[in-house]
């Protein structure tokens, strides 16, 4: 009876260690693997792979000429080449907050590999997505785009939504001046071609009901010369982590729509979509830009 | 059968059945084949039941103490107007649940401005927004000074049912109290007090009324009505509502949908949970909840009292032993979930059912489990149980 209640025991110890490790939150996701590289969970070997949980127990190896990109927690991006490594040892080279122009995206590809299982009573505030009041600052239709603020300089930009005429109107940046231009529309803002004419500057614009009575609210343009847009688009473009093209190319995108940077954005996800189109995060978000 | 509740085999089942529980509450395993029937019955909970099948917020009658005005497609300089015709009629106090982030010039603002400065009863809506790394508090453009504004952030999965809500919470190391919770301060300071006294981080919204049993006033009729007295010394909450189905615009699930998996359009307006929560919390009529231990006893107790039946059938009616334990735990399964549901939708009290469900269901079988081993334990010690190899024989 004693050696059962031992073994028991034991069991119950082992048991409950594995689990809670399993269920703890892993401290690095794998983001890229070039070359061959292994992790080694408990004495379990496999291949290393994206999107990969590592927890401070495992041990990943790089073969020779291989390359391995892993996202922390914080969303900051660590690189390993050949070598063995223990993951705790790894811990600490991660920053402790993510790149003001990254952490968005990294913290985006955070959520995609991984998902909590939390219930809303264990922490409510995890759950505060949901506001019950309208805005009083909204669009007359869903726009498949964010454009409350749009920086522009040249290239096409579409903005798009489902089956309604709507009017565009457009100011200089003050509502007290006279409207500069006005236009019916089915479906889509042919934005690219409307900005593409003004001088740089400032304007406001909203897109309204035919009647032009009920009107969505201002948002903001702000045209600029090529050389200084250029200059902004190359200083967001330094912070993308080069991997696959296809991803450089989606992550590309995403920091300049971040950014505001619609119509530069729209190339990106292009490339991206058409670099890997079986890759449904790709298509579906340059589909927006259609 | 009473004695069997005393022999020392019964405990040891009861105990081992909560052993297995334990183990299974651990298995590191991902059952991701079981997504489909998790997405189908996602965010179903089931005490949502009590309002959908048992009637729960139904027969109310209309609040005498809240009174909704619709401010339907109304811009800026019109909710001025609207808010300004609220305030004439001294209510104790406006809401106003309208997310205003920016200015839209001097014109659409002045007006808007100066009646919510020339009122101290004014409660204005702000939200957070962003994921949790990177929450961010929006606050109303026209909270200027003394003006109170609270978040009009409900608790609840993204698209999903509104079952929670969060009195006030830090942000930024400051503490940011919810709309509502705004509201009864101004309104009811006595019952703003018992709710932070709760110190609860989310209550749970008691529904005590659909859409339907709030005094809806139409701002733009207002406009043209002299008729204030309605809003004397009432809590009016000036908001978007809407009774076109089609119309989801700031509408969200809630426990009342008639609906509960699978649901089909949001049905309730957020100004009207705001209303059901500031009726909560004036009324103190919160859902109580037993502690964590009190659950856990009562199942043991439960399962001990099964455990008592089902080893009586196992030894002594043994050929009826299947069918009887079968036929208990489909009847106490069904007993349960009623009992639960009934005690949630007539006393506000909700008692978390799962671990006695679980250990019920779980018992039969591990009562078999319990004979085998103690039977093979004989064989190897001394150890005397009511079970043995001719037991059911």
């Amino acid at each position: 009876m004693k050696r059962i209640t031992k073994y028991l025991a034991i069991f119950f110890v082992l048991w409950n260690t594995a689990a809670m490790a399993q269920s703890a939150s892993p401290h690095f996701l794998v983001y890229y693997v070039k070359g061959k590289g292994t992790l080694n969970k408990a004495g379990q070997i496999s291949a290393l792979k994206k999107s990969d949980n590592l927890y401070q127990a495992d041990k990943i190896t790089v073969a020779k000429g291989g390359e391995v990109m892993l996202l922390c927690a914080q969303n900051s991006l660590i690189k390993v080449t050949a070598g063995s490594y223990a993951v705790k040892n790894l811990i600490s080279r991660c920053k402790p907050d993510g790149e003001a122009f990254t952490a968005a995206y990294f913290h985006y590809i955070w959520h995609q590999m991984s998902h909590h299982h939390e219930k809303v009573e264990d922490n409510p505030e995890k759950f505060m997505k949901t506001a019950g009041a309208v805005a009083r600052g909204k669009q007359p239709v869903e726009l498949a785009l964010p454009v409350d603020t749009i920086y522009y300089s040249s290239g096409a930009l579409n903005i798009n939504w489902k089956e309604q005429k709507l009017l565009f109107k457009l100011y200089a940046d003050s509502l007290a001046q006279v409207t500069e231009k006005t236009i019916n529309l089915e479906k889509t803002l042919p934005f690219g071609s409307v900005a593409a004419r003004l001088e740089p500057g400032s304007y406001l614009w909203q897109l309204c009901h035919p009647d032009g009575k009920e009107c969505g609210s201002l948002n903001y343009l702000e045209v600029i010369e090529k050389q200084s847009y250029n200059e902004r688009v190359i200083s967001i473009l330094k912070q993308v982590i080069k991997t696959t093209d296809a991803e450089t190319a989606f992550m590309s995108g995403f920091l300049l729509e971040q950014h505001h940077f619609l119509a530069e954005a729209t190339k990106y996800y292009k490339q991206a979509a058409s670099l890997d189109p079986s890759n449904k995060i790709y298509t579906n978000t340059y589909y927006r830009f259609l | 059968m009473l004695k069997y509740l005393f022999y020392k085999d019964t405990f040891f089942a009861t105990t081992a059945v909560f052993v297995v529980l334990g183990l299974l509450a651990f298995v590191p395993l991902n059952f991701h084949i079981l997504d489909p029937f998790k997405m189908a019955m996602r965010d179903f909970n089931y005490n949502d039941l009590a309002w959908s099948e048992m009637g729960k917020a139904e027969n109310q009658g209309i609040d005498k103490d809240i009174v909704v005005v619709n401010i339907g497609d109304a811009a800026r300089p019109e909710i001025a107007a609207i808010l300004s015709k609220v305030c004439a009629g001294k209510p104790k106090v406006a809401g106003l649940d309208v997310l205003l982030e920016a200015p839209r010039g001097q014109e659409a603002d002045s007006l808007l401005q100066s009646v919510i400065k020339a009122n101290n009863n004014i409660v204005l809506a702000s939200r957070l927004t962003g994921e949790e790394d990177n929450e961010e508090y929006k606050s109303n453009h026209f909270a200027t000074g003394t003006t109170a504004q609270g978040f009009a952030n409900f608790a609840g999965e993204k698209y999903g049912v509104m079952r929670h809500f969060v009195p006030e919470r830090e942000f930024d190391g400051r503490k940011v109290e919810s709309f509502a919770s705004e509201i009864v301060k101004k309104a009811d300071k006595v019952a703003y007090n018992e709710l932070i006294g709760r110190d609860h981080k989310a209550e749970v919204i008691n529904y005590s009324r659909k859409a339907e049993n709030f005094l809806v006033i139409d701002g733009a009729e207002l406009l043209n009505n002299s008729d204030i007295e309605v809003f004397s010394n009432k809590i009016v909450l000036v908001g978007y509502t809407s009774n076109d189905p089609n119309n989801i615009l700031d509408k969200h699930y809630t426990p009342t949908n008639n609906i509960v998996t699978g649901r089909g359009v949001p049905d309730m307006n957020g100004v009207f949970i705001h209303a059901n929560i500031v009726r909560m919390i004036i009324k103190g009529n919160y859902i109580s909840h037993p502690p964590a231990w009190f659950n856990w006893l009562l199942a043991f107790v439960l399962c001990w009292l099964h455990m008592a039946i089902f080893i009586y059938f196992y030894i002594h009616r043994h050929i009826w032993f299947h069918l009887a334990a079968k036929a208990a735990q489909l009847i106490l399964t069904i007993f349960f979930i009623y009992l639960g549901l009934l005690l949630f939708a007539k006393a506000d009290i909700q008692i978390n059912m799962t671990p006695t469900l679980a250990v019920v269901l779980l018992a039969v079988d591990v009562l078999y489990f319990y004979e085998a081993f103690v039977v093979w334990l004989q064989t190897k010690t001394r150890y005397k149980s009511i079970f043995h190899h001719e037991t059911h024989h």
